[in-house]
């Protein structure tokens, strides 16, 4: 998803189909577990799937259009007798535009592999960049 | 993850977390309540224990090299494309 994309809620588009994003979105996350860079994109769309209008709908097209471009982009694992496990985490603040609320992100590596990844909105409202990383890092 | 680890008897101390806010990293690592603190919610504090303990250890990192931005915000594509390939994320040919 491009930076300048922004999908609101305020959206005066007509309506669609509500059955036929949801099972996109469905079949979408199941992918999540093997495709990482899909991940936040997918997050943000499904968080519509209340009050759809046709640019979400476009939003989610457009995933399905960079997946059959890149059908074989996979996770490589190197065999490796580094067990050292490190973490990364980062929040945007505010990132959510409706509610106000901060997104997180953490991977963990072991070794030099990727071994588990994540995204999730915050449950709670920050009120400083300092407090949504403070926030994400309890939580990863 | 860490009690995981233990089971395949691999020890690990002082896991290494990469943060991007040196503020958040002055506040993990003492231990005083400030007053702009003080509205994160008690579940949140539980990380500070750790770091006492040692257990884990917050680092900072540049943005540059923060591979956790791609699950935060919308990149670029030279970006996303430069996180992809630092995450393994590779084109396998068939």
């Amino acid at each position: 998803m491009h930076p300048t994309c922004t999908l609101s809620k305020e959206d005066t588009g007509s309506k669609v189909d509500q059955k036929l994003y949801r099972g996109m979105i469905g079949s979408l996350l199941y992918l999540t577990a093997s495709r990482l860079d899909i991940l936040f994109s997918v997050c943000l769309c499904a968080r519509f799937q209340s009050d759809l209008r046709e640019s979400h709908l476009t939003a989610v097209k457009r995933i399905f259009r960079y997946l059959k471009g890149t059908t074989n982009l996979g996770l490589l694992y190197r065999k490796s007798f580094d067990y050292k496990l490190v973490g990364f985490c980062d929040a945007d603040y505010a990132g959510d535009r409706i509610e106000r609320k901060s997104t997180n992100g953490n991977c963990q590596f072991l070794g030099e592999n990727l071994i588990s990844w994540a995204s999730k909105r915050h449950a709670t409202i920050a009120i400083s960049t300092a407090e949504a990383e403070y926030i994400l890092a309890a939580s990863c | 993850m860490k009690n995981q680890l233990e089971d395949y008897q691999i020890n690990s101390n002082s896991i290494p977390i990469f943060c991007d806010n040196t503020a958040t990293i002055c506040l993990l690592k003492n231990p005083i309540l400030h007053s702009r603190a003080k509205d994160i919610e008690i579940k949140h504090h539980f990380i500070r224990d750790y770091v006492q303990k040692g257990i884990l250890d917050i680092q900072f990192i540049n943005t540059e090299h923060q591979w956790a931005d791609i699950f935060t915000k919308p990149l670029t594509v030279e970006r996303f494309d430069f996180i992809k390939k630092n995450l393994k994320m590779h084109f396998v040919s068939d």
